[in-house]
Protein backbone atom coordinates (compact mmCIF):
# COMPACT_ATOMS: atom_id res chain seq x y z
CA UNK A 1 0.00 0.00 0.00
CA UNK A 2 1.30 3.39 -0.87
CA UNK A 3 0.12 5.75 1.77
CA UNK A 4 1.56 9.04 2.82
CA UNK A 5 1.81 10.33 5.45
CA UNK A 6 3.68 7.55 7.08
CA UNK A 7 0.99 5.37 8.60
CA UNK A 8 -2.67 4.97 9.17
CA UNK A 9 -3.66 4.93 12.79
CA UNK A 10 -6.76 2.86 13.35
CA UNK A 11 -9.57 4.78 14.88
CA UNK A 12 -11.86 3.23 17.38
CA UNK A 13 -14.70 5.60 17.45
CA UNK A 14 -16.29 8.88 16.96
CA UNK A 15 -14.07 11.80 16.82
CA UNK A 16 -11.15 12.51 14.59
CA UNK A 17 -8.45 14.99 15.59
CA UNK A 18 -9.67 16.85 12.53
CA UNK A 19 -13.35 16.78 13.44
CA UNK A 20 -15.10 19.71 11.85
CA UNK A 21 -12.71 19.87 8.89
CA UNK A 22 -14.41 20.09 5.50
CA UNK A 23 -13.91 17.36 2.91
CA UNK A 24 -14.96 17.59 -0.71
CA UNK A 25 -15.45 14.10 -2.06
CA UNK A 26 -15.31 14.03 -5.86
CA UNK A 27 -16.69 10.63 -6.81
CA UNK A 28 -19.24 9.64 -9.41
CA UNK A 29 -19.96 6.21 -8.03
CA UNK A 30 -22.70 6.72 -5.50
CA UNK A 31 -22.08 3.54 -3.57
CA UNK A 32 -18.50 4.60 -2.89
CA UNK A 33 -19.30 8.21 -2.09
CA UNK A 34 -21.83 6.93 0.44
CA UNK A 35 -19.13 4.74 1.98
CA UNK A 36 -16.81 7.73 2.34
CA UNK A 37 -19.57 9.93 3.68
CA UNK A 38 -20.59 7.39 6.32
CA UNK A 39 -17.05 6.72 7.51
CA UNK A 40 -15.87 10.33 7.50
CA UNK A 41 -19.05 11.79 8.96
CA UNK A 42 -18.90 9.28 11.79
CA UNK A 43 -15.36 10.47 12.53
CA UNK A 44 -16.54 14.06 12.65
CA UNK A 45 -15.58 15.39 9.23
CA UNK A 46 -18.03 17.53 7.29
CA UNK A 47 -18.56 16.02 3.86
CA UNK A 48 -19.66 17.49 0.59
CA UNK A 49 -20.03 15.08 -2.34
CA UNK A 50 -19.80 16.06 -5.98
CA UNK A 51 -20.04 13.67 -8.93
CA UNK A 52 -19.64 15.99 -11.90
CA UNK A 53 -16.20 17.19 -13.00
CA UNK A 54 -16.87 20.88 -13.77
CA UNK A 55 -19.01 21.35 -10.66
CA UNK A 56 -16.37 19.65 -8.55
CA UNK A 57 -13.72 21.99 -9.94
CA UNK A 58 -15.88 25.02 -9.20
CA UNK A 59 -16.47 23.86 -5.63
CA UNK A 60 -12.80 23.08 -5.09
CA UNK A 61 -11.85 26.54 -6.34
CA UNK A 62 -13.98 28.17 -3.63
CA UNK A 63 -11.18 27.17 -1.25
CA UNK A 64 -13.71 26.19 1.39
CA UNK A 65 -12.29 22.73 1.92
CA UNK A 66 -9.48 21.25 3.96
CA UNK A 67 -9.29 18.01 1.99
CA UNK A 68 -10.34 17.06 -1.52
CA UNK A 69 -10.74 13.35 -2.24
CA UNK A 70 -10.47 13.21 -6.01
CA UNK A 71 -11.42 10.22 -8.14
CA UNK A 72 -9.64 10.08 -11.47
CA UNK A 73 -12.53 8.80 -13.56
CA UNK A 74 -15.36 11.30 -13.34
CA UNK A 75 -17.61 12.71 -16.04
CA UNK A 76 -16.92 15.76 -18.19
CA UNK A 77 -13.54 16.75 -16.75
CA UNK A 78 -11.41 13.91 -15.45
CA UNK A 79 -9.59 14.01 -12.14
CA UNK A 80 -6.17 14.57 -13.68
CA UNK A 81 -7.40 17.68 -15.46
CA UNK A 82 -9.08 18.95 -12.28
CA UNK A 83 -5.82 18.46 -10.41
CA UNK A 84 -3.90 20.31 -13.12
CA UNK A 85 -6.29 23.27 -12.97
CA UNK A 86 -6.19 23.36 -9.18
CA UNK A 87 -2.41 23.59 -9.34
CA UNK A 88 -2.38 26.23 -12.07
CA UNK A 89 -2.04 29.68 -10.40
CA UNK A 90 -3.71 31.28 -13.40
CA UNK A 91 -6.86 29.26 -12.75
CA UNK A 92 -6.90 28.69 -8.99
CA UNK A 93 -5.68 30.86 -6.15
CA UNK A 94 -3.32 29.16 -3.70
CA UNK A 95 -5.25 26.05 -2.71
CA UNK A 96 -5.71 25.48 1.01
CA UNK A 97 -6.95 21.90 0.66
CA UNK A 98 -4.83 18.78 0.56
CA UNK A 99 -5.68 16.85 -2.58
CA UNK A 100 -5.84 13.08 -2.26
CA UNK A 101 -6.17 11.05 -5.44
CA UNK A 102 -8.29 7.99 -4.83
CA UNK A 103 -8.74 5.67 -7.75
CA UNK A 104 -9.75 2.28 -9.06
CA UNK A 105 -7.29 2.44 -11.84
CA UNK A 106 -3.79 1.27 -12.13
CA UNK A 107 -1.62 3.81 -13.86
CA UNK A 108 1.58 3.47 -15.79
CA UNK A 109 4.47 4.27 -13.45
CA UNK A 110 5.36 7.51 -15.21
CA UNK A 111 1.74 8.72 -15.20
CA UNK A 112 1.35 7.83 -11.55
CA UNK A 113 4.61 9.57 -10.63
CA UNK A 114 3.42 12.69 -12.41
CA UNK A 115 0.09 12.63 -10.55
CA UNK A 116 1.79 12.02 -7.22
CA UNK A 117 4.00 15.06 -7.74
CA UNK A 118 0.92 17.26 -7.91
CA UNK A 119 -1.16 15.56 -5.24
CA UNK A 120 -0.77 15.24 -1.48
CA UNK A 121 -1.64 11.56 -1.46
CA UNK A 122 -2.47 8.70 -3.80
CA UNK A 123 -4.77 5.86 -2.76
CA UNK A 124 -5.99 2.82 -4.67
CA UNK A 125 -9.45 1.68 -3.66
CA UNK A 126 -8.47 -1.97 -3.63
CA UNK A 127 -5.73 -1.24 -1.11
CA UNK A 128 -7.58 0.60 1.62
CA UNK A 129 -10.62 0.13 3.82
CA UNK A 130 -12.97 3.00 4.73
CA UNK A 131 -11.55 2.78 8.26
CA UNK A 132 -8.02 3.21 6.94
CA UNK A 133 -9.12 6.13 4.82
CA UNK A 134 -10.27 7.91 7.96
CA UNK A 135 -6.96 7.06 9.62
CA UNK A 136 -5.10 8.41 6.61
CA UNK A 137 -6.87 11.76 6.83
CA UNK A 138 -6.44 11.86 10.60
CA UNK A 139 -2.70 11.56 10.14
CA UNK A 140 -2.43 14.40 7.67
CA UNK A 141 -1.30 17.83 8.75
CA UNK A 142 -4.41 19.86 8.06
CA UNK B 1 -16.24 -31.02 -12.41
CA UNK B 2 -13.96 -29.32 -14.87
CA UNK B 3 -10.53 -28.30 -13.66
CA UNK B 4 -10.75 -24.66 -14.56
CA UNK B 5 -7.24 -23.73 -13.73
CA UNK B 6 -5.93 -26.22 -16.26
CA UNK B 7 -7.57 -24.34 -19.11
CA UNK B 8 -5.17 -22.11 -20.99
CA UNK B 9 -6.27 -18.57 -21.76
CA UNK B 10 -7.59 -19.45 -25.21
CA UNK B 11 -9.56 -22.43 -23.92
CA UNK B 12 -11.00 -20.28 -21.17
CA UNK B 13 -12.07 -17.64 -23.69
CA UNK B 14 -13.69 -20.31 -25.85
CA UNK B 15 -15.59 -21.51 -22.81
CA UNK B 16 -16.74 -18.00 -21.82
CA UNK B 17 -18.00 -17.45 -25.35
CA UNK B 18 -20.39 -20.38 -24.95
CA UNK B 19 -22.05 -18.90 -21.85
CA UNK B 20 -25.45 -17.27 -21.90
CA UNK B 21 -27.73 -16.19 -19.10
CA UNK B 22 -30.16 -19.05 -18.45
CA UNK B 23 -33.82 -18.74 -17.59
CA UNK B 24 -34.57 -18.96 -13.87
CA UNK B 25 -36.14 -22.40 -14.33
CA UNK B 26 -32.93 -23.75 -15.79
CA UNK B 27 -30.92 -22.96 -12.68
CA UNK B 28 -30.28 -25.48 -9.92
CA UNK B 29 -32.44 -25.23 -6.78
CA UNK B 30 -29.37 -23.93 -4.92
CA UNK B 31 -28.81 -21.20 -7.49
CA UNK B 32 -32.46 -20.25 -7.47
CA UNK B 33 -32.46 -19.99 -3.68
CA UNK B 34 -29.20 -18.06 -3.78
CA UNK B 35 -30.71 -15.49 -6.11
CA UNK B 36 -34.00 -15.18 -4.29
CA UNK B 37 -32.46 -14.94 -0.84
CA UNK B 38 -29.51 -12.87 -2.01
CA UNK B 39 -29.41 -10.17 -4.68
CA UNK B 40 -32.90 -10.91 -6.02
CA UNK B 41 -34.03 -11.62 -9.55
CA UNK B 42 -33.80 -9.35 -12.54
CA UNK B 43 -37.32 -8.03 -12.99
CA UNK B 44 -36.68 -5.18 -15.35
CA UNK B 45 -33.72 -5.09 -17.69
CA UNK B 46 -31.91 -1.89 -18.54
CA UNK B 47 -29.74 -0.91 -21.46
CA UNK B 48 -26.25 -0.04 -20.39
CA UNK B 49 -23.29 1.45 -22.16
CA UNK B 50 -21.50 -1.21 -24.15
CA UNK B 51 -17.82 -0.31 -24.25
CA UNK B 52 -17.24 -2.25 -27.44
CA UNK B 53 -17.53 -5.73 -28.80
CA UNK B 54 -14.48 -7.96 -28.69
CA UNK B 55 -14.39 -7.86 -32.48
CA UNK B 56 -14.45 -4.06 -32.62
CA UNK B 57 -11.89 -3.86 -29.90
CA UNK B 58 -9.51 -6.08 -31.79
CA UNK B 59 -10.00 -3.99 -34.92
CA UNK B 60 -9.48 -0.68 -33.09
CA UNK B 61 -6.46 1.02 -34.69
CA UNK B 62 -5.56 2.53 -31.32
CA UNK B 63 -5.07 -0.92 -29.89
CA UNK B 64 -1.77 -2.59 -30.51
CA UNK B 65 -0.43 -5.94 -29.49
CA UNK B 66 2.94 -7.53 -29.21
CA UNK B 67 4.04 -11.08 -28.83
CA UNK B 68 5.62 -11.49 -25.43
CA UNK B 69 6.71 -14.90 -24.21
CA UNK B 70 4.34 -16.49 -26.65
CA UNK B 71 1.34 -14.39 -25.67
CA UNK B 72 -0.16 -11.42 -27.45
CA UNK B 73 -0.04 -8.55 -24.99
CA UNK B 74 -1.53 -5.07 -25.11
CA UNK B 75 1.08 -2.41 -25.80
CA UNK B 76 -0.99 0.73 -26.40
CA UNK B 77 -1.63 3.23 -23.62
CA UNK B 78 -4.59 5.25 -24.84
CA UNK B 79 -8.26 5.53 -23.93
CA UNK B 80 -8.85 2.00 -25.16
CA UNK B 81 -6.56 0.81 -22.42
CA UNK B 82 -8.59 2.66 -19.81
CA UNK B 83 -11.70 0.81 -20.90
CA UNK B 84 -9.95 -2.50 -20.37
CA UNK B 85 -8.57 -1.48 -16.99
CA UNK B 86 -12.05 -0.44 -15.89
CA UNK B 87 -13.49 -3.75 -17.03
CA UNK B 88 -10.73 -5.67 -15.35
CA UNK B 89 -11.26 -3.80 -12.09
CA UNK B 90 -14.81 -5.21 -12.01
CA UNK B 91 -13.39 -8.72 -11.82
CA UNK B 92 -10.13 -8.12 -10.03
CA UNK B 93 -11.09 -9.66 -6.69
CA UNK B 94 -10.01 -6.84 -4.41
CA UNK B 95 -8.92 -7.71 -0.87
CA UNK B 96 -11.80 -8.25 1.54
CA UNK B 97 -12.82 -5.12 3.42
CA UNK B 98 -11.27 -2.76 0.91
CA UNK B 99 -13.31 0.03 -0.62
CA UNK B 100 -13.16 -1.75 -3.98
CA UNK B 101 -14.34 -5.03 -2.43
CA UNK B 102 -17.24 -3.32 -0.69
CA UNK B 103 -18.23 -1.76 -3.97
CA UNK B 104 -18.08 -5.15 -5.66
CA UNK B 105 -20.13 -6.81 -2.92
CA UNK B 106 -22.64 -3.98 -3.09
CA UNK B 107 -23.32 -4.56 -6.76
CA UNK B 108 -26.24 -7.04 -7.07
CA UNK B 109 -25.46 -7.85 -10.71
CA UNK B 110 -22.00 -9.12 -9.78
CA UNK B 111 -23.48 -11.27 -7.04
CA UNK B 112 -25.99 -12.71 -9.52
CA UNK B 113 -23.19 -13.41 -11.97
CA UNK B 114 -21.20 -15.26 -9.31
CA UNK B 115 -24.23 -17.36 -8.38
CA UNK B 116 -25.03 -18.30 -11.97
CA UNK B 117 -21.48 -18.84 -13.26
CA UNK B 118 -19.46 -19.48 -10.10
CA UNK B 119 -16.53 -21.39 -11.56
CA UNK B 120 -16.13 -19.17 -14.61
CA UNK B 121 -16.18 -15.94 -12.62
CA UNK B 122 -13.86 -17.27 -9.97
CA UNK B 123 -11.47 -18.42 -12.67
CA UNK B 124 -11.58 -15.02 -14.36
CA UNK B 125 -11.00 -13.27 -11.05
CA UNK B 126 -8.06 -15.51 -10.25
CA UNK B 127 -6.55 -14.91 -13.67
CA UNK B 128 -6.74 -11.15 -13.20
CA UNK B 129 -5.85 -10.89 -9.52
CA UNK B 130 -2.38 -9.58 -9.02
CA UNK B 131 -1.66 -9.22 -12.71
CA UNK B 132 -0.37 -6.12 -14.39
CA UNK B 133 -3.56 -4.94 -16.06
CA UNK B 134 -1.51 -3.15 -18.70
CA UNK B 135 -0.15 -6.47 -19.83
CA UNK B 136 -3.20 -8.69 -20.00
CA UNK B 137 -3.11 -11.25 -22.78
CA UNK B 138 -5.53 -10.90 -25.63
CA UNK B 139 -7.68 -13.90 -24.73
CA UNK B 140 -8.23 -12.59 -21.22
CA UNK B 141 -9.12 -9.14 -22.55
CA UNK B 142 -11.67 -10.72 -24.88
CA UNK B 143 -13.01 -12.84 -22.02
CA UNK B 144 -13.54 -9.63 -20.06
CA UNK B 145 -15.68 -8.16 -22.81
CA UNK B 146 -17.81 -11.30 -23.09
CA UNK B 147 -18.23 -11.46 -19.33
CA UNK B 148 -19.25 -7.81 -19.23
CA UNK B 149 -22.01 -8.62 -21.72
CA UNK B 150 -23.31 -11.31 -19.35
CA UNK B 151 -23.04 -8.99 -16.37
CA UNK B 152 -24.94 -6.22 -18.13
CA UNK B 153 -27.86 -8.62 -18.62
CA UNK B 154 -28.02 -9.17 -14.88
CA UNK B 155 -28.57 -5.55 -13.90
CA UNK B 156 -32.04 -4.76 -12.65
CA UNK B 157 -33.54 -1.32 -12.93
CA UNK B 158 -34.27 -1.37 -9.20
CA UNK B 159 -30.71 -2.17 -8.13
CA UNK B 160 -29.26 0.66 -6.04
CA UNK B 161 -27.89 3.55 -8.08
CA UNK B 162 -28.86 2.14 -11.48
CA UNK B 163 -31.39 4.94 -11.84
CA UNK B 164 -30.28 8.43 -10.90
CA UNK B 165 -32.26 10.89 -8.81
CA UNK B 166 -33.50 12.44 -12.04
CA UNK B 167 -35.01 9.11 -13.12
CA UNK B 168 -32.47 8.35 -15.83
CA UNK B 169 -30.73 4.99 -16.12
CA UNK B 170 -27.02 5.45 -15.48
CA UNK B 171 -25.70 3.75 -18.59
CA UNK B 172 -22.17 3.69 -17.15
CA UNK B 173 -23.33 2.11 -13.90
CA UNK B 174 -20.99 -0.87 -14.24
CA UNK B 175 -17.98 1.10 -15.38
CA UNK B 176 -17.68 3.89 -12.88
Amino acid sequence: MDLQPSSTTPIDSGTSPHAGKHVLCVEDEHFISELYARALTKAGYIIDVESDGPQALAKAQTNNYDVILLDLMIPNIDGIEILRRLRDPAQTQQLKAKVIIITNLEQRDDVRADIEKQADGYIIKAEITPHELVGFLDNMAL
Amino acid sequence: MRNWNRLDNTQFLEYVQTLSVPAFEELTPEQQAGLVEGPGLVQEHVTLYQPTSPEQFTADPDVSWALLQGEEVRTDQGDAMESVINLASLFSRPPSGSIAAMRSEGMPALRRLRIIFPEAIETLEIRIAGRDLFGLDRSTVDALFYTYELLAQLVDRNDPHVVSASGQVDESYLLR
